[in-house]
């Protein structure tokens, strides 16, 4: 059995809704507009991927699980039927840290979500973390499989939001 | 219990921007059928040894998923490998993208709580008609993967939008 990676923490976000938006051929940057008018109405994305290529541009996005109804409208509303929105309900992200680069790392974490039938619908790294979107509720199963692969310091429980920041006009 | 803290920042504050050059960005589909079947094609009996400096993967309701993996030339071959495609010097695979590419990255203060911020640096590059490949912005980090020769341009603009150390 391969070594343990080592691992300092884990932490899980509150309970989110993901959107995958599609556009065909769109006009360059036209993801811009869908962003705008979502930070018009205040929305925290806690999760964003965009890609663009030469016949499509693709956005996913994590947004609090009670506005996936407005990001839908929102969409629709900001380029009028440009997009394809599909969205899925009730998604979490599961961040380890540190990877330290490695690519055992990813390899590893993405082929234990597979064999456990654990759903990813996104993944995305920063300097010290990899974050996964998965199921909200396969969360705390998600990470007691990753502590196959991942050494984690003694009695850590991952951590998780105990307050949620809500934006306010003043 | 409620706490309220008000907290007023006409330009959003950064930590600095910085550039990453001289990398590679690997496109690659990755077949899951349904979702996680895909990550299946991770297929390596050793761990792979190589590093990588960004990854994204972008997975769709009905299974398509995209993988993109930035990371310099050196570790291309290994990630090629990790995911079950041919080394780089034997690529002719048409599904597999590759380009040569540049990094501008920045982290700021709860980013990952605040809404604007994407909106603010896409809207940026885009009004100065800057190159964008790829973005991920995840906890407190944006990754813009711009093309080769472009990162300087790109930081320059995004200099505007975000107030710097």
């Amino acid at each position: 059995m391969a070594d343990l990676i080592p691992l300092g923490g884990m932490k899980f976000s509150e309970e989110l809704a993901l959107a995958v938006l599609s556009a065909d051929v769109p006009p360059i940057g036209a993801e811009v507009n869908v962003l705008k008018a979502l930070a018009g109405r205040q929305m925290n994305l806690f999760y964003l991927s965009v890609s663009r290529s030469v016949d499509r541009t693709r956005v996913c996005l994590c947004v609090a699980a009670d506005q996936i109804k407005l990001v839908e409208w929102l969409a629709a509303e900001a380029a009028g039927g440009l997009w394809t929105c599909r969205s899925v309900n009730s998604v979490g992200l599961l961040t380890f840290f540190p990877h330290e680069r490695r690519l055992e790392a990813l390899t590893r974490s993405l082929k234990l979500f597979a064999e456990s039938r654990l759903p990813v619908f996104g993944v995305a790294s920063t300097l010290s973390a990899l974050t996964f979107v998965t199921a909200f509720e396969e969360l705390g199963r998600a990470s007691q499989r990753l502590r196959e692969v991942f050494g984690l310091p003694d009695h850590h429980a991952p951590f998780a939001p105990e307050f949620r920041v809500k934006p306010v006009t003043r | 219990m409620e706490t309220i803290a008000v907290y007023f920042e006409p330009v959003a504050k950064s930590y600095g921007l910085h550039t990453v050059t001289g990398v590679v960005m690997v496109r690659t589909p990755l077949g899951f059928e349904p979702l996680p079947q895909s990550a299946r094609q991770v297929s390596s009996p050793a761990p792979p040894a190589g590093k990588f400096s960004f990854v994204m993967l972008q997975c769709e309701p009905d299974g398509t998923a995209t993988l993109y993996a930035v990371a310099p030339p050196e570790d291309i071959p290994a990630i090629l490998e990790a995911f079950g495609r041919p080394s780089a010097g034997d690529a002719m695979d048409a599904e597999i993208g590759m380009q040569p590419v540049e990094m501008v990255l920045f982290q700021g203060p709860h980013f990952y709580e605040r809404y604007g911020i994407a909106a603010t640096a896409l809207e940026k590059l885009r009004e100065k008609k800057a190159g964008l490949l790829i973005a991920g912005f995840s906890g407190n980090m944006a990754y813009l993967v711009v093309p080769d020769g472009t990162a300087e341009s790109a930081k320059a603009a995004l200099a505007e939008c975000f107030r710097l150390p």
